[in-house]
């Protein structure tokens, strides 16, 4: 990709892949008068030692993304990777337009390009201040490990000396990215600064950040959404020492258009000099609610209502002109389940009058920025929000909800507030990944060959989320929205819409292939053999495109990994999934078996074709987080309401998977020079589905509804009895 | 008043002495490595070794502890380098977001310091305590198994 000369000297406006033209400002490097450093654009900073400071657009919650991008940076510009500094870039719109929210697993895959052109333009002008000093050619100069090389002697000069000259210099108006070959980073796993900070006890996270005159909140919020303060006493509450001020939060309505525009709960705040005595005093305090119009909700019956609408609409149209001798249909659900990232959602902020300044681990530090902009009337230049490393997001940090809050008291409170959610906050007040139902149904001839699938689904068409490529013709018949804001607000949730989608695509997968006498891994090879799924790129342009041979491969090398021989081997029950999320493939084969009516998860193969891999270590780390994830969700997490109220409260009652339980992981990467994708929730929705066929070849119970534990025993002590 | 010793440290607290360790750790000390998850025991992201036990900072009144030698996190380290179990943390590329990890990293601590080459099912028990939403257990198992008398080492 050629540049343009003047896109480095005039900040022009920006097109949907702008972040280029908005980070190269030379002329910048040109006026500035610090003779210290050098920026010569938003992503790089150049220090007299050499240290480079790499500002990351994109958040960092413990995917590794921040990691991954620094070493595509250190590779394109010759650095030596312990001179690299990673920050968070604060929210920007100006200085990184539609590249800051972190979602979608998109990282790596939207900032491949940006970011080499904006290193490849940095090295090239360090070449060009050393070749004029050495009076060479820039042909005769390279870079490696933080200096610029003759190429035929020698000679070198450390980054950190060239700062003045440099500055002189313009980008060439050509660049070339390195060679592959070249790398000596992409592609290896060199431990990040932050591990460091990490194992020491000194990264800080939003929830650590202290800063002067601080005071701390909690709000005790509505038990009920949609419900509000009547009225409260808080005379016992204020016998605290140490508590400064009680007063109640107003509610915000989550804005129609957009539900990750937060809103915030009614509630009362309590504001004292540490969180523990805010803690204790908002437990003192006697609120008297109005429940408002979910007062009398149970998620029972809720769900019930839901379902007899949705399953009233016809079972799946049919078309006539197909001699359909036979169909199948199954229905899978999945509850409302909470994030319970593990550091809890919290903020610093501090409104000094014109100005506000936030610290948050947001995945959105963007429309962070803009949505305190429109909510409090102020412009969004008077507006600063940090970005923090994240303890988890998973899709909750996407929502400014906890951000509006701390704003509120410190506009109230004329200080800054660290606002925290103790854990039941965090489970019992927040937002919620929906109840979702997916029906589908599978049509076939005389000779029980499979004609069709239909999907009832949250997709209205299979284009709208290409995750489908097995090439059979899919109908979808009608799209079912959320149930959004019904009893429980919704948030996003470690790989979204793929992760119900995924769920039940591969459950039915398998009992299509039971239907058929299939071997269900032999049966997905078939179809993804002779699929056709051009129809399904949503752009055809896009240098991404579907492969559904690339996820062929990596179902063909799980199954030599995992010594597959069918699925049922002994007393192991052995399922499969395979998924494509956004250009990432993944396929899982779970064994498990059922011990004195207890079922053990002995083993996960997984296998992930995520193109060129930027850090293998971490690319596996994701597939493993995945699954745990997946396990999670699967055996326990549900969250139910009754009365209008969350029944969980903690990790007692909402317990993620602990180490017992935790199977033994084998991740494998099927490397190709593919355009690097994401790893962070391609891992996710085949997760449930594996386990699922695999307990079904084991005991012939087929499971559809999430979570499962306790129905499975259930069901194994009737199957006993 | 109570006086508490932290990473050799001596301290006299005159906090409500009802208030857990936790807090005095986080916000009066401004240690704040030892992090809060639960609240409630059930997470282990605020543990800290007091006699060679990994034990619960949230549920742990500083009443209790007038006169005990705490560890946190940032103890463990010191300025001849970093402990075993931190350097096998790095070396294993454990953490992800982090947020548990010095939770896990002082439970492993503990581990090995009562029973220095635990089998994996002994690993799998003394660190079911430590919750990780980001799901590092099996790094977590393979760096202690690294650790173990007989096990690998750090390379
Ligand atoms: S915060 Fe202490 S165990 Fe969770
Ligand atoms: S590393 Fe994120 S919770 Fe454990």
């Amino acid at each position: 990709m050629g540049l343009n000369r003047r896109n480095f000297i005039k900040v022009t406006s920006l097109g949907s892949g702008g972040i280029l033209v908005s980070s190269m400002i030379g002329l910048q490097a040109c006026s500035t008068t610090d003779v210290d450093t050098w920026e010569p654009n938003f992503f790089i900073k150049i220090d007299q030692t050499g240290a480079i400071t790499f500002t990351c657009p994109q958040s960092e919650l413990g995917q590794g993304t921040s990691t991954g991008l620094a070493q595509i940076l250190a590779d394109e510009l010759g650095a030596d990777w312990n001179q690299i500094k990673i920050e968070l870039a604060d929210g920007s719109s100006e200085k990184f337009p539609n590249t800051q929210g972190t979602g979608g697993s998109n990282g790596i895959r939207k900032l491949w390009v940006p970011l080499r052109e904006a290193a490849a333009a940095t090295r090239e002008m360090l070449i060009q201040a050393a070749a004029r000093k050495w009076k060479i050619s820039i042909e005769d100069c390279y870079t490696k490990m933080g200096y610029v090389h003759q190429r035929d002697n020698a000679n070198k000069i450390p980054f950190g000396e060239l700062l003045t000259s440099v500055k002189t210099e313009y980008p060439p108006t050509d660049l070339k990215f390195k060679d592959a070959s070249d790398y000596e980073y992409i592609g290896s796993s060199p431990s990040g600064p932050k591990n460091k900070k990490i194992v020491t006890g000194a990264l800080e996270y939003a929830i650590d950040v202290s800063v002067p005159d601080m005071v701390y909140a909690r709000i005790k919020r509505s038990p009920v959404f949609g419900g509000r303060v009547k009225s409260f006493v808080s005379t016992k509450a204020r016998e605290i020492e140490g508590v400064l001020d009680i007063f109640e939060v107003e509610p915000v309505p989550i804005p129609e258009e957009d539900d990750f525009l937060g809103g915030v709960r009614s509630g009362v705040a309590v504001i004292a000099d540490s969180y523990w005595k805010a803690i204790q005093a908002s437990e003192l305090l006697d609120i008297t609610w109005e429940d408002g119009p979910n007062e009398a909700k149970n998620t029972d019956t809720v769900i019930a209502d839901f379902e007899q609408k949705k399953s009233q609409v016809n079972s799946l149209n049919t078309r006539a002109n197909l001699s359909i001798a036979k169909t199948i249909s199954a229905a899978y659900k999945i509850p409302y389940q909470a994030n319970a990232c593990m550091e809890p959602l919290n903020t610093v902020a501090h409104h000094k009058g014109t100005e506000i300044e936030i610290w948050v681990g947001t995945q959105a530090p963007q429309m962070t920025r803009w949505r305190i902009a429109q909510f409090t009337g102020m412009p969004e230049a008077s507006i600063v929000v940090h970005n923090k490393i994240a303890g988890g997001g998973f899709g909750r940090r996407f929502f400014t909800d906890f951000v509006e809050e701390a704003v509120i008291l410190s506009r109230k409170v004329k200080k800054p507030v660290k606002l925290i959610w103790t854990r039941e906050d965090t489970i019992a007040t927040s937002k919620y990944h929906p109840y979702s139902i997916e029906y589908w149904s599978a049509e076939f001839d005389t000779r029980n060959r499979l004609l069709r699938f239909k999907n009832k689904g949250y997709f209205t068409r299979a284009s709208n989320y290409p995750s489908y490529l097995y090439g059979k013709p899919i109908a979808f018949h009608e799209s079912i929205p959320h149930m959004a804001k019904s009893v429980l607000p919704r948030a996003s949730w470690r790989s979204v819409m793929a992760y119900p989608w995924g769920f039940a695509m591969e459950s039915f997968m398998d009992e299509v292939a039971h239907e058929m006498a299939r071997d269900p891994l032999e049966l997905r090879l078939e179809y993804l053999q002779n699929a056709d799924v051009s129809g399904l790129n949503r752009n055809p342009d896009s240098d991404y495109q579907l492969d559904a041979k690339r996820l062929r491969r990596t179902l063909e090398v799980a199954k030599e990994k995992a010594n597959y021989k069918g699925t049922k081997q002994g007393q192991t029950g052995v399922g499969v999934s395979a998924i494509m999320y956004n250009y990432s493939y993944c396929s899982h084969i779970a064994e498990v078996s059922v011990e004195n009516g207890r079922l053990k998860i002995h083993k996960f193969t997984s296998v992930v074709d995520c193109g060129r891999v930027i850090n293998p270590s971490q690319v596996k780390s994701q597939i493993e987080g995945s699954i745990v994830w997946g396990l999670s969700a699967l055996m326990k997490q549900v969250i139910t309401v009754e009365e209008g109220k969350v029944q969980q409260s903690n990790f007692h009652d909402y317990e993620p998977l602990r180490m017992i339980d935790n199977p033994k992981i084998e991740v494998h990467i099927v490397e190709t020079d593919n355009l690097p994708t994401g790893v962070g929730e391609p891992g996710v929705p085949g997760v449930a589905p594996a386990v699922l066929n695999a307990i079904y070849n084991i005991t012939g119970i087929r499971l559809r509804e999430a979570p499962i534990e306790e129905a499975l025993r259930e069901q194994l002590i009737t199957g006993l009895a | 008043m109570i006086s508490l010793k932290i990473n050799g440290k001596p301290y006299n607290v005159e906090e409500d002495p009802k208030t857990p360790l936790l807090w005095i750790l986080r916000d009066i000390i401004g240690l704040t490595g030892t992090k809060y998850g639960c609240g409630i025991g059930q997470c282990g992201a605020c543990s800290v070794l007091i006699d060679e036990q990994s034990r619960r900072a949230c549920m742990l009144p500083i009443e209790m502890l007038d006169g005990k030698s705490i560890t946190t996190i940032e103890g463990l380290s010191d300025d001849s380098g970093l402990h075993p179990v931190q350097k096998a943390w790095i070396e294993h590329d454990v953490p992800q977001c982090g947020y548990c990890q010095s939770g896990q990293i002082i439970s492993a601590v503990a581990l090995l310091e009562n029973n220095p080459n635990p089998s994996e099912a002994e690993i799998k028990t003394a660190m079911n305590g430590n919750l990780c939403r980001c799901g590092t257990y099996p790094r977590v198992e393979k760096a202690i198994l690294t650790l173990k008398n007989d096990g690998d080492g750090i390379k």
